[in-house]
């Protein structure tokens, strides 16, 4: 599966925050995108998974070729695309389990038994080291930060994309929980063959990731492609030689 | 009889009227009650038509009212505890021609009684079927001495015409007893629906009502329970579901009259399509009831073009040493909500009945009747699904999206 994203501009809230994004990753590579603060890196996944909130003024957004442009999310999710949010919404009343089955009820188009779907959750809440708890709790209803983001991997684990793109997946983490999120990310991902699009701040998740190629967003736009060395320049110097 | 009923009904009304709130009185939904007669079908009619919704739900009931008579009893072993009385319909035949009709209704001369000794433990389900226009019955329900009353009602209407659908409820937990009643509301689109509950709590006793409105094409409820005894507890656990162009009038009333009471009123109100609610819930707290905790919460969604919802909480504190709080809030379906679950592949309408299911089972989670529960959740996802007005024509929770809280 190849996305590609062509001169993408997309605005939220009447504002411009993309101003002519290009980029492409396929399954079974591994991309990184780092900008500061504001740069439009979560307006990106947003745009890229169909959110209602972004408006996509020009340009293109393609998965094997075709244009998604106007595909809704699930439609979007149903191709292979997985988003995992930075701040997932709680959704009370509706239980862990019982969502993660009917999804892939509606992905597989066939009955799931619950008893091997419970072992593969069971198998990453040991993994990921999460209470086993809360899958009897409603979706992220009540989770701390932490097992919001561990959650987001599991559900990744379970849903099995094609191309996942991780928002943040190391923010508020604990330096132990980064290297649990880091190394479940990489098993999952090379296991399944994954694309990875992921979006952080700091190379700390990095130092446990091998990403292959890095992109700096800025203001809007890609100010840099290449190899995944610059998130050491990144992290000596900052963003500096990127945004002159 | 009728003007003798009338004058009695209006007496009483103007002693110990429901709509006494002043700031509530401006948001009441008025009814016109339609002139009509009270049928007794032959039993054979309404014995056929119970046999029918028992197999369809797969229930035997305890109790059956028929247009607001008690005709039958059809578990005599359920009812071996209970001492029941029930009077005929020779007491009201008519309703007061008033500008709002509803006084006639808040003094039932038609009545049962559930009463429980010491340490019995009871489940009475009740079925409340209409066919043409009801009688206001009352139902008399005590437990003393210790003992645990649980009342489930059920009112389905199947009426050729408009009709009006009421029940009155007497209660009274005396020291150290519980009661627990639930009321489920599946009328037809030609009804319109009753409802009142007057209940006190003595020492150390409890009371809990569950109000699931889902039926009736206009709907009023009036609950007024007091926390008389000391350390008594009051929960009011009110789901509503408005649809079609319903009218939905609900105001709960409690009262701290003692030391160390919890008064707990929850509402968590959905209107879609053209709907429309109106939720009222009022507490107050009494001079010397030191130590109490009430509170109020009020949640709403509006998913529908036409439909609205006023959520008006109300305290009235006269004591210092107390916990009070209320919230309400009211808005359309988060879209965040929404896209995160279409994001893992599930379609927006699949989404906002997860979103809707989930909301309304937590409170669904606190009714401890296993059928209420079954219905209820069939019912909503009948509805939101545009399904209608009545029982939904499968019963089915296998796709039950109920949080671990709400477990069916």
């Amino acid at each position: 599966m190849k996305l590609e994203i062509k001169e993408l501009y997309a605005s939220a809230g009447g504002k411009e925050i993309l101003s002519g994004v290009s980029l492409s990753v396929s399954t079974g590579e591994f991309h990184v995108i780092m900008g500061p603060n504001g740069s439009g890196k979560t307006t990106l996944a947003k745009a890229i998974m169909g959110s209602p909130g972004i408006e996509i003024t020009k340009g293109e957004i393609l998965v094997d070729g075709n244009q998604i442009n106007d595909l809704s999310p699930d439609k979007r999710a149903l191709l292979g695309l997985f988003l995992q949010f930075q701040n997932p919404v709680e959704i009370g009343g509706v239980g862990y389990v019982s969502f993660l089955r009917s999804v892939l009820e509606k992905k597989t188009d066939s009955t799931v038994s619950t008893k091997e779907l419970m072992e593969r959750i069971k198998e990453y809440t040991s993994k990921l080291q999460i209470d086993h708890g809360i899958i009897g709790r409603s979706l992220n209803e009540g989770f701390s930060g932490g097992e919001k983001k561990k959650s987001e991997v599991l559900q990744m684990a379970v849903i099995k994309p094609k191309i996942a793109i991780l928002d943040e997946p190391d923010s508020g983490l604990d330096v132990d929980a980064v290297r649990i999120v880091a190394n479940n990310i990489n098993e999952i991902s090379e296991r399944l063959g994954m694309g990875l699009l992921v979006i952080t701040h700091y190379n700390r998740i990095l130092s446990y990731m091998k990403p292959q190629f890095a992109h700096i967003l800025y203001k809007g736009k890609i100010v840099y492609s290449g190899a995944a060395d610059a998130v050491d320049e990144i992290e000596r110097n900052g963003y500096e030689k990127f945004t002159r | 009889m009728r003007d003798e009923f009338r004058k009695e009904a209006a007496l009483l009304y103007k002693q110990m009227p429901y709509e006494s709130n002043e700031l509530y009185k401006k948001y009441q939904l008025l009814f016109e009650l339609p002139d009509r007669e009270v049928k007794r079908p032959d039993s054979e009619s309404w014995k056929q038509k119970v046999k029918e919704l028992a197999d369809r739900l797969n229930l035997k009931f305890d109790i059956v009212v028929h247009n607001g008579i008690v005709v039958h009893s059809l578990s005599k072993n359920a009812l071996r505890q209970l001492d029941i009385e029930a009077m005929d319909d020779k007491s009201i035949t008519e309703v007061l021609r008033s500008r709002d009709k509803f006084a006639a209704y808040a003094y039932a001369k038609s009545e049962v009684a559930i009463e429980l000794g010491s340490d019995a433990d009871c489940v009475v389900d009740i079925l409340f079927l209409n066919t043409s226009e009801s009688l206001p019955v009352l139902f008399n329900i005590r437990a003393r001495d210790g003992a645990r009353v649980t009342v489930n009602e059920l009112f389905f209407a199947d009426a050729d015409k408009d009709t009006v659908c009421g029940c009155m409820h007497d209660i009274t937990a005396a020291s150290g007893s519980e009661i627990e009643l639930t009321m489920l509301h599946l009328e037809d689109k030609d009804s319109d629906v009753f409802t009142i509950i007057n209940g006190r709590a003595e020492e150390r006793s409890s009371i809990r009502t569950n109000l699931i409105s889902m039926g009736g094409r206009k709907v009023r409820h009036r609950s007024k329970i007091v926390a008389a005894g000391k350390e008594s507890r009051i929960f009011t656990n009110d789901v509503v579901l408005g649809f079609d162009s319903q009218k939905v009038d609900i105001e709960t009333d409690t009262t701290s009259k003692n030391v160390h009471t919890e008064s707990i009123s929850n509402t968590r109100a959905i209107m879609l399509g053209s709907a429309a609610g109106i939720i009222k819930s009022f507490a107050k707290i009494e001079k010397g009831s030191k130590g109490s905790v009430s509170k109020i919460n009020e949640h709403g969604i509006v998913d529908g073009e036409d439909s609205y919802i006023y959520l008006i909480p109300d305290m009235s504190i006269d004591e210092s040493d107390v916990v009070a709080t209320h919230a309400g809030a009211a808005a359309p379906i988060d879209k965040e909500k929404i896209f995160y679950m279409q994001s893992r592949g599930v379609d927006e309408r699949l989404a906002k009945l997860l979103v809707m299911t989930g909301f309304l089972s937590e409170s669904l989670g606190r009714i401890s009747s296993e059928w209420v529960k079954r219905i209820t959740y069939s019912s909503i996802v009948d509805k939101v699904k545009g399904g209608g007005f009545g029982v939904p024509e499968k019963i089915d929770i296998s796709d039950a999206w109920i949080s671990e809280k709400g477990t069916l």
